[in-house]
């Protein structure tokens, strides 16, 4: 079993982009399946598919079967057969292919990016991105405070549509059915530039400034394992494109085929 | 030890025409223990910002005048150097922070001081030892620490600093009673360890006689300076006027002057009060008498429980967004036409969960919830809010136009009548609840006390019969919170029946005829306010604190009875 956690997080970036990068050249179903199945057997061999994973899973698999069957309905695809019908709908077996890559991709995307995510500890990535990628620390210990600040700012909104609707009671004229958004995203806004304000202003008090030097008390280390993460990666995904090259299966990027 | 010279220090925001802060002088050593006073918008604030040399960096404030740490101009030094000689606490515990977990918040300070990693770890245990954040908290994250161990959190980081002054920005104004021992007792260690401390704070109890020097700011320039007791005694009733609050022990002593009794010399807090009363051997009908002369809220006491017609009724609720995890267990609860019924209870106790139960925020589990005879859940929300007016927290969230006139034209624009009769009831409102010179601002932009007024005003257009406010006082100081009371005490008396949530017992014993307290998410105790100060164990393990008076009279109760 291979304990994700204790990879560098610049590494499982680096190793998510290659991969997303990967998906999004490639157009055809084949070569997606054989990726998607080798992010699932990675996803076994680490221990990831918790219950919460899974959990999290569930919009990308939905979006990835929407996109399935609307381009089997309606993809732009020349020459295309139909291959059944329901009622007024027509599905066509270049559509199905085309969506079948299409929900192939999400699917993988969704899968390790999901595994990177609840494998790296937000702290950490933003240590390391500030030692491994030169980060600036002002803009590194912002997005950690956005970090602190979202599960405030939901339930703040939840807090805010119950108090619009306590001061709206008269039923609502036609053309104003929905709640207009903006009025939920002024107070909103107004308490986050506030909260916002008051951080910059107490790390400041603390001695912080943005070109000083600092150091670090906990220090995200490149190790050698690191690399060989990276490169397993590389390796890992040219095999597939190459033996699905080889097979003569490979469709590389082209133009934009779905609905 | 460091001195610390504030030279005719001026500062103006841009936007604003008036100086914040007018020609300020004050001189002071790191080591001295000074409470700053003065009301809110007096420039308090913005005096420590101003020391701490923040302002000065900040581009829409324009600062004259300089402030020296040491002999340095603090505008020389930069921030790691200003951080060493005073640190600074701020208000809102959650926003202060930067980091997800303690260890890691208090390190970033030393990492802002290019500390060596090494020598890290042994700083952090030793200062959130000093200050009591237990270790055992490391491991949760910040945003599920309670409101006075984030607060204890803040000071260790200052701390670990070695900052030699605690500037404190309001620390306990957001805290429920217990978690203002905890940052009393914190700020306490850090005085024994030789720390000197800069305070502003409306919440006086806790605070004497620690606090040895006392600096009074009204309109941004500085009123008097020097021993608490001597400016108390030199300026008397006259500091009430100017609308700077003193600790009731003082109000006290000044009633016991007038009826002839008179103390060894001014007591800050009740524990003196009670101390020196029991040394004079004053009677208990005088202390009565004083305290019945000593009202803060103008002699309005609600006990007029009308007809005793039940408005609402909660017969075994439970709450809680999923089936096995309860928020509110088994809650029993009846509120009778004319109350002024108070909810209290510690952070966290599930108090805002019950009112958010009753606009059908959160859906019961079990029980009922009966309003007027029907059922709740055979109502919706526009019935609801027909006979209830509700008012959140934070009143920002309320608040949907962009002046103050339209928000309250909002509010009317719900009801059913003509159009010159509402143009009426706005202007009736605007006076009766004091915002006409603020008729034309954003809701925004209006001081805390206003905002707050202007959010009870909108709720109540409709002749809601109940009204009820989820922390009203929250963040405010005692001469905007009082004024609201006055205000709702006002109201109950028209007939309003009022349902309170609050962590306030010196409110509660003013104002509510009716009290219910809950401990760990159900009702503890429910009846009438004067019948809970007997209950001493139960004040204790709800984590609240009995109010001033009753604390007084129960020591001398005690007293007489050992006697």
């Amino acid at each position: 079993m291979i304990k994700l956690n204790r990879f560098n997080p610049t590494a499982k970036l680096i190793a998510n982009v290659i991969i997303l990068i990967t998906c999004v050249v490639i157009f055809d179903h084949k070569t997606m399946l054989a990726l998607l199945c080798a992010s699932i057997l990675f996803g076994l061999t680490t221990n990831s598919f918790t219950k919460k994973n899974l959990k999290a899973l569930i919009p990308f698999l939905l979006f990835a079967l929407a996109m399935l069957w609307m381009n089997a309905l309606w993809a732009r695809v020349e020459n295309a057969q139909v291959i059944g019908s329901l009622g007024p709908l027509e599905f066509t077996d270049k559509g199905l292919i085309v969506g079948l890559s299409l929900c192939f991709r999400v699917l993988t995307i969704g899968i390790t990016s999901t595994i990177f995510t609840t494998n790296t500890d937000p702290t950490e990535l933003m240590l390391s991105l500030i030692k491994q990628c030169r980060l600036n620390p002002g803009i590194a210990y912002g997005i950690l405070t956005a970090f602190r600040f979202l599960p405030t700012m939901e339930t703040d909104l939840a807090t805010i549509k119950g108090a619009h609707r306590v001061r709206n009671v008269k039923k609502h004229k036609w053309y104003m059915e929905k709640g207009r958004w903006y009025k939920y995203a002024i107070p909103l806004l107004a308490t986050n530039i506030r909260k916002a304000e008051r951080v910059a202003l107490a790390m400041e008090a603390r001695g912080f400034e943005n070109n000083q030097k600092r150091t670090y008390y906990k220090t995200v280390y490149w190790k050698k394992r690191d690399t060989i993460f990276v490169l397993c990666t590389l390796v890992m995904v040219s095999l597939v494109v190459s033996f699905s090259a080889y097979k003569g299966w490979l469709v590389g990027f082209k133009r934009w085929q779905g609905f | 030890m460091t001195q610390i010279r504030v030279e005719n220090l001026s500062v103006r925001f841009i936007s604003q025409a008036k100086y914040v802060l007018d020609n300020v002088s004050l001189s002071f050593n790191t080591n001295e223990r000074i409470l700053i006073l003065g009301e809110s918008g007096s420039g308090k604030s913005t005096l420590l910002l101003a020391v701490l040399g923040l302002l000065q960096r900040c581009e829409n404030a324009e600062v004259t005048g300089d402030v020296f740490i040491g002999d340095k101009a603090v505008g020389q030094m930069k921030p790691r150097e200003v951080c060493q000689k005073v640190g600074l606490v701020f208000q809102n515990p959650e926003s202060q922070f930067c980091m997800l977990y303690p260890e890691d918040e208090v390190a970033f300070g030393l990492e802002n001081l290019a500390l060596k990693s090494e020598l890290m770890q042994k700083i952090i245990n030793k200062s959130c030892e000093d200050v009591g954040f237990n270790s055992r908290l490391y491991a949760q994250q910040i945003n599920n620490l309670s409101g006075g161990e984030q607060q204890r959190l803040a000071l260790a980081s200052i701390f670990a600093q070695g900052a030699e002054m605690f500037l404190l920005d309001e620390p306990t104004a957001n805290l429920d009673p217990q978690g203002r021992r905890q940052v009393a007792d914190s700020t306490q260690a850090a005085v024994d360890k030789g720390k000197g401390l800069l305070v502003v704070e409306h919440n006086l109890e806790p605070w004497f006689p620690l606090l040895e020097r006392l600096v009074i700011i009204k309109d941004g320039q500085i009123l008097d300076d020097g021993e608490p007791r001597a400016i108390f005694k030199k300026w008397g009733a006259k500091l009430g006027k100017l609308g700077i609050w003193r600790p009731y022990a003082v109000r006290v002593y000044e009633e016991l002057i007038k009826l002839g009794y008179n103390l060894k010399e001014i007591p800050l807090n009740t524990q003196e009060l009670a101390d020196m009363v029991l040394a004079e051997k004053i009677p208990e009908t005088i202390v009565a008498e004083v305290f019945a002369r000593t009202p803060e809220n103008g002699g309005i006491k609600s006990n007029n429980s009308l007809n005793n017609k039940t408005l609402m009724e909660l017969k075994a609720l439970s709450v809680g967004y999923r089936k096995d995890e309860e928020i509110l267990k088994d809650v029993d609860l009846k509120l009778v036409e004319g109350d002024f019924f108070a909810l209290v209870g510690a952070n966290g106790s599930g108090k805002s969960t019950l009112a958010k139960t009753l606009i059908q925020m959160v859906q019961p589990i079990s029980g009922s919830i009966t309003l007027l005879d029907t059922d709740l859940r055979d109502m919706n929300l526009r019935d609801i809010c027909s006979i209830i007016g509700y008012v959140f927290q934070n009143p920002e969230h309320q608040f949907v136009e962009d002046s103050v006139w339209s928000e309250l034209a909002y509010s009317v624009d719900q009801l059913d009548i003509r159009e010159d009769k509402k143009k009426d009831m706005i202007t009736s409102l605007l006076k009766e609840f004091d915002l006409e010179n603020v008729a034309k601002s954003n809701p925004f932009s209006l001081s805390g006390g206003q905002k707050r007024r202007l959010s009870v005003a909108t709720m109540l257009v409709g002749q809601q019969k109940i009204l009820i406010l989820d922390e009203p006082t929250f963040g405010q100081d005692e001469k905007s919170a009082y004024k609201l009371m006055n205000k709702l005490g006002e109201l109950n008396k028209n007939g309003v029946t009022i349902f309170m949530i609050t962590h306030d017992l010196d409110l509660v014993e003013e104002y509510a005829n009716k009290v219910a307290v809950m401990v760990k998410q159900s009702i503890a105790f429910c009846g009438e306010t004067r019948e809970l100060w007997k209950q001493h164990g139960l004040i204790k393990e709800s984590g609240l604190e009995l109010p001033c008076k009753i604390k007084v009279r129960t020591r001398i109760e005690k007293n007489d009875k050992a006697e």
